[in-house]
């Protein structure tokens, strides 16, 4: 067992099993044939050929959009095509803030659209060791219930910035205060394009370092997080090794600290493919 | 001008210019055109096809090819072939932590382009919360890049030593950093790119490191190959990125890596998505 077991699912999905789904000119998901095929069902919203869904010209604005889709997605949800409906809306677009509509969050990796998310690694120094805070996720939640989970880690819904949804979920997540929040340092993003149970996942995660005080402790408040940890490096290392009890992405985000802070260097052999892997091949939307 | 032209040149690709250049099966290298044509006049070691230069079938071991590319890499230097020649050993392989296949001269290298391992260092300052690092000007009798930007410490990744210990030289050499100081330089990741353009097919990976320096610390070159050195505020660094060209195209990878992770170019930066998944933009390891 090792780190880059945890890394094994990034492995560039076969698109051709896809139809690229086309708005406005833009590729902004991937649609799977079965989807694709119930969704000819609803011709006066998606127009669905051989290689590409689409939307009706006759929708014309954001809003428009957002409507129909809507109503489309209610339908299949009384079908029992999503799960975890979590009526929060998600923007679809070419490129992050610049939505061309929403679609509920449930029904993201079904169209492989492009998801963006926040996760703050909360740590903690201790000499020249670092520890890092870990939460278990509530046995109620409807996505990787029980899973090892950030301090502070969301997806990024529509109508807020990336500051104001830190804010949101600090508070929410870990009672953080916004002079805490405030502290948090943007370290990079990591990007992906995956094949999983809910579908592809085809996100950007913007990631955060958050140094906290040593008298710091989280309050969860909103009834996601069953309890918090805080971790001394090799007893992450050990648990991200040895078991997959980490959420797939958080996973993701611990190995890119863990490298970024040096606990792991380059006489790892597994090193350079732990980076490469990381990090999206180019071009590949 | 933009941060992103510093990650797109570094992604410039020329596949119809050059022949896969392939060792005992496995693609290590692309060959120009031209130089691949050379190679035809050397069958008892280079065996070109339209499609491949690949060595001949014969040459078995990593000791028998070092020695059999290495009789045919001196002929070439004599006419000229490779710029910048350093009298030192390369290793190729197909991944770095696995035995070389064979050992190429380091200019020789670059015209087979082989994949090159480089260890990067940031100097670090911090001065009442905010940090600088310290910047050199290379020396202009440098073959690669002379003038240019660059860190305060960086280096090939020569055979027969470890990236620790080459850090460490380079170190002394470069900034006369002391060893107990140098050892304290932390590794924080790695850039790699691979880009093809004229006839040269630069594939490269960079290890980065990051050292905080006290703040009395001045570097003083050791070896000839800096010309001064400067410390710069984050925000100087990634102006002179985005505005100029004057840094070293691969330093420049490594800088952006440098200011993403300290936080100096955030999500408000209009490409901060492309530039980070731009920090490597080379094929996996053992792949074509």
């Amino acid at each position: 067992m090792s780190l880059l077991d945890r890394l094994a699912m990034i492995r560039e999905p076969d698109l051709s099993r896809y139809r690229r789904f086309v708005v406005d000119g833009h590729t902004v998901g991937w649609v799977a044939a079965d989807l694709a095929a119930r969704l000819r069902g609803h011709d006066g919203v998606f127009v669905v050929d051989g290689e590409t869904v689409g939307l009706s010209p006759r929708l014309r604005d954001y809003r428009e959009r957002t409507a129909a889709v809507a109503g489309v997605l209610q339908s299949l949800r009384a079908d029992g095509w999503f799960r975890g409906w979590r009526n929060e809306p998600y923007p679809v677009g070419p490129s992050f803030g610049a939505g061309l509509f929403e679609i509920e969050r449930a029904a993201v990796p079904s169209f492989g659209v492009r998801a963006y998310g926040i996760h703050v690694n909360g740590f903690v120094r201790d000499g020249a060791d670092l520890r890092l805070w870990v939460g278990r996720r509530s046995r109620h939640k409807p996505t990787y219930p029980n899973q090892l989970d950030h301090l502070v880690a969301g997806g990024q819904p529509a109508g807020l910035s990336l500051a104001e949804n830190l804010l949101k979920e600090g508070a929410e997540e870990a009672s953080l205060t916004p002079d805490l929040v405030g502290r948090a340092k943007p370290v990079g993003v990591l990007s992906y394009l995956l094949e999983n149970e809910e579908g592809l996942r085809n996100d950007v995660l913007f990631t955060y370092d958050l140094e906290l005080p040593a008298d710091f402790t989280p309050a969860n408040a909103d009834g996601e997080i069953e309890e918090f940890f805080l971790w001394p490096i090799d007893r992450l290392i050990r648990e991200m090794s040895d078991t997959a009890n980490f959420k797939f992405n958080v996973a993701f985000v611990n190995i890119d600290f863990l490298i970024r802070h040096g606990c792991i260097g380059p006489e790892d052999p597994s090193y350079l493919e732990l980076v490469r892997r990381l990090r999206r091949r180019p071009g590949l939307r | 001008m933009s941060l992103l032209d510093r990650i797109r040149y570094c992604q410039e690709r020329d596949a119809a210019r050059f022949r896969r250049f392939q060792v005992a099966g496995h693609p290590v290298g692309w060959v120009a055109q031209e130089l691949a044509d050379r190679l035809r006049g050397f069958p008892q070691v280079f065996a070109v096809s339209r499609e491949a230069v690949q060595l001949v079938g014969g040459l078995d071991s990593a000791e028998r090819r070092t020695r059999a590319v290495g009789d045919v890499i001196l002929r070439l230097r004599e006419e000229g072939w490779f710029s910048g020649w350093r009298g030192e050993a390369f290793a190729v392989s197909t991944a770095f932590h696995t035995p070389p296949l064979l050992q190429l001269e380091r200019a020789a290298a670059r015209a087979f382009g082989v994949r090159c391992y480089c260890v990067q260092l940031n100097g670090i300052v911090e001065r009442d919360g905010e940090l600088q690092t310290w910047i050199a000007r290379r020396s202009l009798s440098k073959p690669v890049g002379p003038g240019k930007l660059d860190q305060i410490v960086g280096g090939g990744q020569p055979v027969g030593i470890g990236l620790r210990a080459n850090l460490i030289k380079e170190c002394a050499e470069e900034a006369s950093i002391p060893e107990a100081l140098a050892r304290r330089a932390r590794p924080v990741g790695a850039v790699a790119y691979l880009r093809q353009a004229g006839d040269i097919c630069d594939d490269e990976v960079l290890f980065n490191y990051d050292l905080l320096l006290p703040p009395d610390f001045a570097p003083l070159n050791a070896d000839g190959e800096v010309a001064d050195f400067e410390l710069w505020p984050l925000g100087r660094v990634k102006a002179v990125l985005a505005e100029s060209e004057d840094f070293l195209f691969d330093v420049a990878l490594s800088l952006l890596d440098f200011l993403v992770r300290h936080g100096a170019i955030g999500p408000s930066d209009p490409d901060y998505i492309e530039i980070c998944e731009g920090l490597w933009s080379s094929p996996p390891e053992g792949a074509a």
